[in-house]
């Protein structure tokens, strides 16, 4: 016999999303889902972003990886809160993932989360964790081609950081290919320029960012 | 789509053991699988846990996917329907999944046939029904869907790029043949 299912695939971790998303509205911090491909810059984007806004805000960061925790240890560096996630393989965090690490960050005491997601242009996008906003760090040596080859990731995302582009002189990426594609596919999509090697274009991604927790 | 790594279980401690990824070693959890594993068995590790046998010639095939998260999802979402209908056995099971939902129909049917042994769905085949992208334009007010492509630039009917994409990301359980 038939029987009629009709169920999201996903229902399960959204679910969890939505108890981790009121756990954050319950303790006033804003999250912040932070993806991109492997070496696009995630981490020294969170570095650079922590330095300039440490003296305003109280930040804490989950660190997903497959195994290790060098990025973790690149963080608390920095003297702020860090939780490391290791997937032992699955190539995103969960929702699941984030809930069991939760008691271990003092929620009621940061003002803005952010969440760096295994290195991946793809995967990640599909899962919520409970985040108000997800973005991307797409590096300029990635190549001009990559909206429109993971459109879904510049769907999702309400910024995207446009990394190392002291690399310009070097490269023959595209960049009116790269910001016309990503807001074709997105028209809402916030794009900013930086370099995390020389710092440029770093106050005013940050300057934007922290207005989001007021 | 993507490569999830499945883990070598080097040595169990009761219910813990030692998982070798790539070279890595870490202790992941083995509450959760139906029946104990031995060492020199490939397991899917989810957050801390075994969640799932995988046997060698899959591994050595090298297609364990990304979709296999996917499968596992579809795999307890049938379980516990089953559960609640009191059934004995799944024939088929199907499945609605959006083109621009960025899952891959072969490797979701394989990953499915690859998590469906020890389970209540372990004879059931996956059926996929892909959904087209679609929309409706501001500005025309004319509903549109195209074949064939993960995203849409403008209308297909009077180029407004003022519209709102409706359909493309499903990604549900329709239903399933079950025996009581």
């Amino acid at each position: 016999m038939k029987v009629k299912v009709v169920t999201r695939i996903l229902e399960a971790n959204d679910r969890i999303a939505e108890e981790n998303r009121k756990r954050f509205k319950d303790a006033g911090v804003y999250v912040v889902n932070l993806m991109g491909a492997p070496g696009a810059g995630k981490t020294s984007l969170l570095e650079r972003t922590i330095r300039e806004l440490k003296p305003h805000l109280q930040i804490g960061v989950i660190e997903g990886d497959i195994v290790g925790c060098d990025d973790a240890e690149r963080i608390s560096a920095l003297e702020v809160p860090v939780v490391q996630i290791n997937t032992g393989g699955a190539c995103h965090l969960d929702a699941n993932m984030i809930n069991e690490v939760l008691d271990e960050l003092p929620l009621n005491e940061l003002d803005m989360l952010i969440i760096e997601n295994v290195g991946n242009l793809v995967c990640p996008a599909e899962f919520k964790v409970g985040e108000d906003m997800k973005m991307m760090v797409l590096s300029i040596a990635e190549g001009h081609d990559k909206p429109l080859k993971y459109p879904l990731m510049f769907q999702e995302s309400s910024a995207l950081v446009l990394n190392k582009i002291d690399l310009l002189p070097y490269m023959n990426t595209d960049m009116n290919k790269v910001r016309n594609d990503s807001l074709a596919l997105n028209p809402k999509l916030k794009i900013f320029e930086v370099s995390c090697a020389n710092g440029a274009g770093i106050d005013d991604w940050a300057q934007w960012l922290s207005a989001l927790t007021s | 789509m993507c490569l999830a790594i499945p883990s070598l279980i080097v040595s169990i401690d009761d219910l813990v053991a030692t998982i070798d990824v790539y070279g890595a070693r870490r202790q992941v959890s083995l509450m959760l699988l139906p029946e104990a594993p031995r060492i020199g068995d490939y397991v899917l590790v989810h957050a801390g846990f075994a969640i799932q046998k995988i046997d060698k010639e899959t591994v050595e095939s090298g297609e364990i996917m990304h979709e296999a998260s996917i499968a596992l999802s579809i795999l307890d979402i049938v379980q516990s329907k089953c559960l609640e209908e009191g059934c004995r056995s799944v024939d088929s099971v199907r499945v609605r999944i959006g083109k621009a939902a960025g899952i891959l129909p072969d490797s979701l049917i394989f990953a499915f046939d690859a998590a469906k042994d020890n389970t209540v769905a372990k004879n059931a085949s996956l059926t996929i029904e892909t959904v087209p992208v679609g929309g409706t334009c501001h500005d025309c007010k004319r509903e549109f869907t195209v074949e064939d492509a993960q995203y849409v630039f403008s209308c297909p009917h009077c180029g407004s790029k003022s519209f709102e994409i409706t359909s493309g990301r499903e990604m549900d359980i329709v239903d399933m043949e079950i025996n009581r």
